[in-house]
């Protein structure tokens, strides 16, 4: 127990009020139970009224758990339960491959009429300045900059420098917002390779890097040619969430069995302001380029 | 005083080392050990109330949950009143035990909340956050100059709320 035995304790002063250091915490413990409370994200609120609050946090919480354990069991079941569906999917990964690449070589065209016609295609991006005012790489790789829904801001925006891509909004508040960057253990975003038919999926690490992964070819009768260290790897804009185009990083030097090693171009360490785009007119095109509009 | 100085300290301590040296899941929780140092030596209202502030600021300047880390603090400052009846915090593999148990406990917290949070976007890392980061903050809070007599700390410290002073 936290107490000693008044007996045996020859420093514990006589009881004169009614304050104990359980108290104190049972209140210091409900005091921070309230502050959560208040200061949760509206959208994680299910309960309207004070009394359905203070009886769903546990609630909450408890299921947090059990479904995070359910889902675990769950996912464990499925792995060695579904080995056919794995086979059928596969084979519907074949073919919607073969419908992709049939795609992609439709959207080139569509790109290669639009140049050659020279229709107005150019998207008028509008960015926000924003100071980054703290950067915690413990467990995440987030900085926090000080611009948030007041200034327009929603999740999934791309943030930026003049160097090149930084990563996007992870958690908006009024003021703040934490920005997840690219070299986020949980970080994947679909890029290209400059001047190669390869496209890949890129990834952080939890060394602080980026590993090129799933790397593939996207245009038929494309020269085979692995990438070189020094080219450039820019955002290809499938994920609807960066626009094409934007820097990422260049191939680096160094190899590794996880995939090819490509070096961030901004150094997030170091990086002070940064410019967050606020408008969505990149995925408009994008939509309309896939539609053949 | 001396209990919001160290505290102070120690926050500064903490925000430094999470940008410079960049060790990721495995730098030392410094603001956790400050509250567990005042569990130990302080008397027992005082480091509740410190641990209280402490997670409040911590909260405040990370921009994480207001009340998340006040919350584990708390019960981290009543876990370390319980661990120090059973354990002599003057050995250094004690106060290893004590800080690596605390803060295991503390980031286990922190995770159940993010999942919460985050929607299920679980880091990689997490494990590794989890078991074997605290082992670092460990050793930092076992090399701690501590009084060298085998005095049980329970029994030396007096109970009372707060310092006379």
């Amino acid at each position: 127990m936290f107490f000693q035995k008044e007996t045996k304790n020859p420093y514990r002063p006589k009881k004169t009020n009614w304050i104990s250091p359980r108290l104190i915490a049972t209140a210091l413990i409900v005091a921070s139970l309230g502050l959560i409370l208040f200061y949760a994200p509206i959208q994680n609120r299910t309960a309207t009224t004070p009394f359905q609050k203070v009886v769903m946090a546990p609630v909450t919480f408890l299921q947090t758990i059990r479904s995070f354990g359910a889902n675990s069991y769950q996912r464990l079941a499925a792995n060695f339960a579904s080995r056919e569906e794995v086979e059928r999917l596969r084979a519907e990964v074949k073919d919607l491959n073969q419908e992709n690449t049939q795609l992609r070589f439709k959207l080139q065209r569509h790109e290669a009429y639009i140049s050659a016609l020279r229709l107005p295609r150019e998207v008028e991006y509008q960015t926000l300045a924003a100071i980054v005012v703290f950067r915690d790489f413990r467990l995440t790789h987030d900085i926090i900059v000080n611009r948030g829904t007041a200034d327009g801001l929603t999740v999934n925006m791309p943030v930026w420098t003049d160097e090149g891509l930084v990563g996007r909004t992870r958690r908006v508040s009024q003021n703040y917002s934490k920005v997840q960057i690219l070299t986020d253990p949980g970080s994947a975003i679909g890029v290209y390779v400059e001047n190669t038919p390869y496209e890949g999926i890129l990834r952080g690490s939890e060394d602080g890097g980026l590993v090129l992964e799933d790397l593939h070819l996207t245009g038929i009768g494309d020269e085979i040619k692995p990438p070189l260290p020094g080219q450039e790897v820019r955002t290809s804009g499938t994920g609807m969430v960066f626009p094409r185009g934007l820097l990422a990083g260049r191939i680096a030097y160094a190899t590794s069995s996880q995939g090819v090693l490509v070096e961030p171009v901004v150094n997030a360490n170091s990086v002070q302001s940064v410019l967050i785009f606020t408008n969505t007119g990149y995925r408009e095109e994008i939509l309309s380029l896939l539609l053949g509009e | 005083m001396a209990s919001f100085l160290i505290l102070a300290v120690s926050l500064m301590v903490d925000l430094s080392i999470r940008v410079f040296p960049q060790l990721g899941v495995y730098t030392p929780d410094v603001l956790l050990l400050g509250v567990i140092y005042l569990a130990l030596r302080r008397p027992m209202g005082e480091a509740y109330l410190a641990a209280f502030l402490a997670g409040i600021a911590f909260d405040a300047v990370l921009w994480d949950h207001i009340g998340l880390h006040s919350l584990l603090y708390v019960l981290a400052a009543a876990g370390v009143l319980k661990l120090r009846t059973w354990l002599w915090a003057q050995y250094a593999i004690s106060r290893w035990l004590i800080a690596y148990i605390i803060v295991m406990g503390v980031r286990f917290g922190e995770v159940i909340m993010w999942l919460s949070y985050l929607g299920y976007e679980v880091p990689l890392s997490f494990e590794r956050y989890v078991l074997w980061g605290p082992v670092v903050s460990g050793l930092l809070f076992a090399m701690v100059p501590w009084r060298q007599s085998p005095i049980r700390l329970g029994k030396r410290i007096p109970q009372v709320l707060f310092s006379e002073k």
